[in-house]
């Protein structure tokens, strides 16, 4: 009996490698975030990337100059693909979409970034940080409701800017036909990019 | 390319832009093919040069110290082995790194200039370390007489060479983690990380099992060389060949399930990357890669210890091509993680690749007419193509975008032609009082050599007043 407890201390602990690996798989494939979106037609790198439509335009609690910056982005409602989107019913590819807001129904996006329920996250303040830090000059307008130029004649409210500053966090949407999240958005990421930009780090800062 | 001139490496950024072009989706499949052959010919070949030169160093100081004859026979038998000679040096050491100095070149094109860099180091390291082993094994003879600077070519050597494995593994990390690539200013920010040290770790690892599977393979079926050894001298082979290769292969197990375990972990609602999160994607491939590298080490182990228990070396070279199976299994592995995180910066490479090719044909295009009726036709094609899906044909009701006639007033001096060909590849809102009722405009992919002909197009238009 004492001459096979070797082989069955080998076949023990490779096997368990084994297991834990097939374990691993088994959790990545059931926690792993699900990019499948209900309209798999919907491509961010048509609507940035090739059309270069500003973030805030679609989520609308993001534009830095209209006051409505919120602590959350704000997903578009149906209502906003429309504005668009109307005269599409017939175009290969928009039939479910039509599909949604004739029934009037809300199309429910899969989540892709998410974060823990015990980190407090405004969005507001990371974004007015950022195009602080990165100097951008978003959708400026004056009073008349005119745009307005800088001393080039420059709109001062660019799509690219905007996309470059959520790219900090979200990566280069316009590359991405299906959004995926390429941060961990772990505590780590997190605490560096804060150290990075003389944020405060202290516990309370994220842990309210 | 903006990475780099933010670390203050615009100058070396400019060489490489000239060195490489954006390579298309059909090449990154390539170069992704032949990085996996060359770290497949590389990184074995390597890890049993540094486990064996060690091997040598430590039974050298043995037989020193009083230990018996076998071992000095074997530090110099299994330096023989590991080092063969210099072409072979050559040919599976320094040539490889300029092929993956190449590849990476490509792969991560305007990327992080440090990735070109260090391999740039690395080979001048490598070099080297080969250099310094070899001489360490040419003055073998002289080992009684100079036995200290003897000891010390053979532990620059290998001092080297980890040096140098430890920059690759650093910036083949590095070159998959492009979020890191902002915060990386010189190239102490990319020597240590936790997931480099289990990477190192774990080719350490499978190096000293690969080179114990090695000793019995070479050892024991090659006939010159099992003729010439005695039985006690046979014995002593097999036994710490097959020590090295089972005991080694515990730790190179373990080490595989934690760096597949530390790579995908922060994707892990809760998870906990050993050693500080990554950013890598969990990539399927790298799981069955991983599951068969284990398999296969199952395998491994099992006849490891047949040959162990039965005292023979009958399966020597199941053992040598199991661990080799092993070897390319961790290999594809990483590069499948590594063709996932890279995604996204693929996308950008297929992007400027085809920005690169449209270039190329406009500047092979003939000149665009002259004769004002076919630049008129010209115009409305690509107005009536691109323009009509959101304005009025007739360029007079509102719909999705506002009516043209109105707005197109205020190009109408020579100067404003200009500001209407901008206006139409930039977008962006109007500007006049009843813009709000409009989405912004988004900017049209007009060919450039097509814009002052659909500018004139809609300013002819103007004039008619239709």
């Amino acid at each position: 009996m004492t001459r096979h407890l070797p082989l069955a201390a080998i076949y023990g602990y490779f096997g368990a490698m084994v297991l834990g690996m097939l374990g691993l798989r088994y959790y990545a494939s059931t926690h792993a975030t699900n990019t499948e979106q209900p309209i798999p037609t919907f491509s961010h790198e048509v609507h940035v990337g090739k059309n270069k439509i500003a973030c805030s335009t679609c989520h609308e609690f993001t534009n830095l100059a209209d006051g409505k910056l919120a602590r959350r982005p704000g997903i578009p409602s149906v209502q906003k693909c429309m504005e668009c989107h109307i005269d599409t019913k017939d175009k290969p590819g928009f039939q479910l979409l039509h599909g949604f807001y004739e029934r009037r129904e809300s199309i429910v996006w899969n989540r892709i970034h998410t974060l823990p329920g015990h980190v407090y996250f405004p969005h507001h303040r990371h974004i007015r940080a950022l195009a602080e830090k990165q100097e951008l000059k978003l959708s400026q307008t004056d009073d008349s409701g005119y745009i307005k130029h800088d001393e080039k004649g420059v709109a001062l409210g660019e799509a690219e800017g905007q996309a470059k500053l959520c790219a900090n966090c979200h990566g280069e949407v316009k590359y991405m036909s299906k959004i995926r999240q390429v941060r961990s958005l772990s505590m780590g990421w997190c605490v560096s990019c804060h150290r990075e930009n003389n944020a405060s780090i202290d516990c309370l800062t994220c842990h309210q | 390319m903006e990475a780099l001139t933010t670390c203050g490496l615009a100058s070396a950024a400019e060489v490489v832009e000239k060195l490489f072009a954006p390579p298309d989706a059909g090449r990154m499949t390539l170069l992704k093919w032949i990085v996996n052959l060359t770290f497949l010919i590389h990184l074995p070949y390597m890890g049993l040069l540094v486990a064996g030169t060690i091997l040598s160093l430590l039974l050298n100081v043995l037989h020193r110290d009083g230990g018996g004859k076998n071992h000095a026979r074997l530090a110099k038998d299994v330096l023989d082995l590991v080092t063969v000679n210099r072409a072979v040096g050559l040919i599976l050491g320094v040539f490889p790194l300029f092929a993956l100095m190449t590849c990476y070149g490509q792969i991560v094109y305007t990327g992080h200039v440090l990735t070109y860099g260090v391999w740039l180091g690395v080979i001048g390291l490598v070099s080297l370390g080969l250099v310094f082993v070899h001489v360490y094994r040419e003055q073998w003879a002289l080992r009684e007489s100079r036995w200290f600077p003897h000891l010390l070519t053979g532990v620059s050597g290998v001092a080297l060479l980890a040096g140098a494995y430890l920059l690759v593994f650093s910036n083949v990390l590095l070159a998959g983690t492009p979020e890191r690539w902002p915060l990386v200013n010189d190239v102490t920010d990319i020597l240590f990380t936790w997931n480099i040290v289990w990477r190192l770790g774990q080719w350490a690892a499978l190096s000293w099992a690969f080179l114990g599977a090695s000793i019995l393979f070479f050892f024991f079926f090659w006939e010159e060389r099992r003729k010439a050894m005695d039985d006690s001298y046979a014995a002593y082979v097999r036994k710490l060949g097959a020590g090295l290769a089972l005991g080694f292969l515990f730790p190179a197990a373990l080490l595989m399930v934690l760096e597949v375990y530390n790579t995908t972990s922060p994707y892990f609602q809760g998870g906990y990357a050993f050693g500080g999160p990554t950013a890598l994607m969990p990539a399927k491939g790298a799981f069955d890669a991983a599951l068969v590298a284990l398999i296969l080490c199952l395998g491994t182990g099992h006849l490891l210890w047949l040959m162990i228990s039965r005292r023979n070396a009958q399966f020597g070279a199941h053992v040598f091509f199991l661990l080799l199976g092993v070897y390319a299994a961790w290999i594809v592995g990483n590069q499948l993680q590594l063709g996932e995180t890279l995604k996204e910066h693929e996308m950008a490479l297929a992007a400027a690749a085809a920005e690169h090719e449209e270039k190329a044909r406009e500047a092979a295009a003939p000149p665009p007419p002259s004769d004002p009726a076919t630049r008129y036709k010209i115009g409305e094609k690509v107005f009536l193509q691109m323009c009509v899906s959101c304005h009025d044909p007739a360029l007079k009701e509102k719909r999705i975008g506002p009516p043209l006639l109105p707005r197109l007033g205020r190009y109408k001096t020579e100067k404003n032609v200009g500001d209407l060909m901008k206006w139409i590849v930039e977008g962006g809102v109007a500007g006049a009082p009843d813009s709000a009722q409009y989405q912004p405009m988004t900017p049209q992919a007009v060919r450039p050599r097509d814009l002052p002909m659909v500018a004139e197009y809609l300013l002819k238009r103007l004039e008619e007043g239709k």
